[in-house]
């Protein structure tokens, strides 16, 4: 078999990559769409058409690709090991099937509708929180909180542990691995690893308890959805470890993948003040504008998958039982799909067809809410916070995750 | 008017009458049709909102199309009339369309 194509330099991890992966992605697109990266033993696949080629054939690109960084040797706590496998985004049918199943009717457009009002005034209590200071993080000020009360409310979970909620969704996204034959998993010093863990084992004992409420008393809810769905013999259609996972994934899919659309938005607006103000004068844009902020910057880098036999691809030929990182927002990016794909153009005609949200049977769940989210949050802060501009010069800080986009801080200002 | 007859898994039919214009499968998931999973939001990407249309209904619908073919011959149940719902636009040329879920791919 001919040697793996590589990419020499290409750390999925790195600052560089976070903070600004496109080079590589025209790198990959223009060299070799799809290559190996030895370092952490899996295949990248970028392109607009061998992403959705790979999505769809859930049959050779399983999703059952994660496992977590494991808790050290010296970790007393009985807290699942399996979090990462038992994922939503980390299962195949039937049980991605029972879940979806369970979950669907919380998240049609017209489910989903019903919580605008409540978006908008969260958004603009936070605003008025905010408006005679004239500069804030507008992560940590607006766009975590924002999008954490809008989830909580959805989900109806306590809303008094919020502060831990956003810190199990960091906790749960930096344990995400993808698998390895060759038994390496992401880099993660010892303490760090220990200190997630024993966070990760409350979030367990916490959302144990409150799925036992629920079978006790069931609710108009998720959660109540997930703990009474039945096989068709009648029998849990979704183990509680599962449902677990499931809970806190879902807890941070909302509070971090919006919240981080939101930011970025705000970052491609101060950089493109012409595509705000096409905005301003017609405000029947907003939606196409969140397209095209979904399309060139995405809010989750990629996804893993793992051959189920032999693929070839863009002329490689992947092995069975590797594992594959679906870069779907390379796809947002690929000149042969989007003309001018750098361009941050607010009328763009096909910005939806981004693959922001995944593509094939794991197209995000949650879609609908973050289009909803995102929009209302961008109408209420240019509203509300005249001017409101990203800071010149800062530098910027991603959690090192490879399936989630996560900004610690944006440092934003406006006339008061 | 537009009239959609939907036979359930169970054997149920729902009948969905004024109906906009837009596709079978978001009629069917705004009408709080659960069994249809329909799990890419229709982009044309997954066979989740697999149906059958009643044979003297299938002359009124365009051809399948390419991605259509592909993506239903996946399923172990694909047959004649087998169409995703999300590429059935719901005109007013159709008035009416009998369709049945079909079996959930394992």
């Amino acid at each position: 078999m001919a040697c793996p194509a590589t990419i020499t330099g290409f750390d999925p991890i790195s600052d560089e990559f976070l903070s600004n992966p496109y080079p590589w992605y025209q790198k990959a697109m223009e060299q070799t769409p799809v290559f190996y990266h030895p370092d952490l033993d899996f295949w990248v696949v970028t392109g607009y058409e061998n992403i959705c080629r790979a999505a769809r054939d859930y049959k050779t690109f399983s999703s059952k690709a994660l496992e977590s960084v494991p808790p050290p040797a010296d970790f007393k706590g009985d807290a699942p090991r399996n979090f990462a496998n038992q994922s939503i985004v980390a299962i195949d049918p039937p049980e991605h099937t029972a879940t979806r199943t369970a979950l669907q009717r919380f998240f049609t457009p017209a489910a989903i509708n019903s919580m605008a009002d409540h978006v908008k005034e969260s958004a603009d209590q936070l605003i008025t929180s905010l408006d005679e200071r004239g500069e804030c993080d507008l992560m940590q000020d607006f766009c975590y909180p924002l999008s954490l009360e809008v989830v909580v409310e959805f989900l109806k979970i306590p809303k008094d542990r919020k502060g831990d909620y956003r810190q199990w969704t960091e906790d749960l996204f930096s344990i995400y691995s993808p698998k390895s034959k060759k038994g390496i998993v992401k880099p993660m010093p010892e303490n760090e690893a220990h200190e997630r863990w024993t966070r990760l084992e409350q979030s367990a004992k916490f959302f144990t308890e409150l799925a036992e409420e629920r079978r006790r008393n069931p609710q108009d809810d998720p959660l109540t959805a997930l703990v009474s769905a039945k096989d068709k013999e009648g029998n849990p259609a979704i183990p509680m470890a599962r449902i677990l996972t499931h809970m806190n994934e879902l807890v941070a899919a909302g509070n971090d993948t919006t919240a981080n659309l939101i930011g970025h938005m705000v970052l491609l607006f101060t950089q493109n003040p012409d595509q705000l103000a096409k905005v301003k004068a017609d405000p029947s844009l907003w939606p196409n504008a969140v397209e095209e902020g979904l399309r060139i910057r995405g809010t989750s880098p990629g996804l893993f998958r793992i051959t189920t036999r032999d693929v070839e691809i863009a002329g490689q030929t992947i092995p069975k039982d590797s594992v594959v990182w679906l870069l779907f927002s390379s796809g947002g990016l690929d000149e042969g799909k989007f003309d001018d794909a750098m361009e941050f153009d607010v009328t763009r005609e096909n910005a939806s067809e981004h693959l922001s949200f995944g593509h094939g049977r794991h197209t995000c769940l949650g879609n609908p809410l973050a289009r909803l989210e995102a929009r209302i949050a961008l109408e209420s802060l240019y509203d509300g916070l005249p001017n409101l501009r990203a800071v010149e010069g800062q530098e910027f800080e991603y959690l090192p995750t490879m399936t989630v986009l996560t900004l610690e801080h944006l440092k934003v200002t406006w006339d008061t | 008017m537009t009239v959609l007859s939907v036979t359930m898994r169970d054997g149920q039919s729902i009948f969905l009458e004024g109906l906009p214009p837009t596709s079978a499968m978001e009629v069917m998931r705004d009408n709080g049709v659960d069994e249809l999973l329909a799990l890419c939001g229709g982009c044309l990407s997954c066979a989740s909102c697999h149906v059958f249309v009643r044979d003297d209904c299938l002359a009124k619908l365009p051809p399948r199309s390419t991605e259509e073919e592909e993506l239903l011959s996946e399923s172990p149940y694909m047959k004649e009339n087998s169409r995703l719902s999300c590429q059935i636009q719901m005109t007013e040329e159709l008035e009416a369309l009998a369709i049945t879920i079909a079996p959930e791919d394992d």
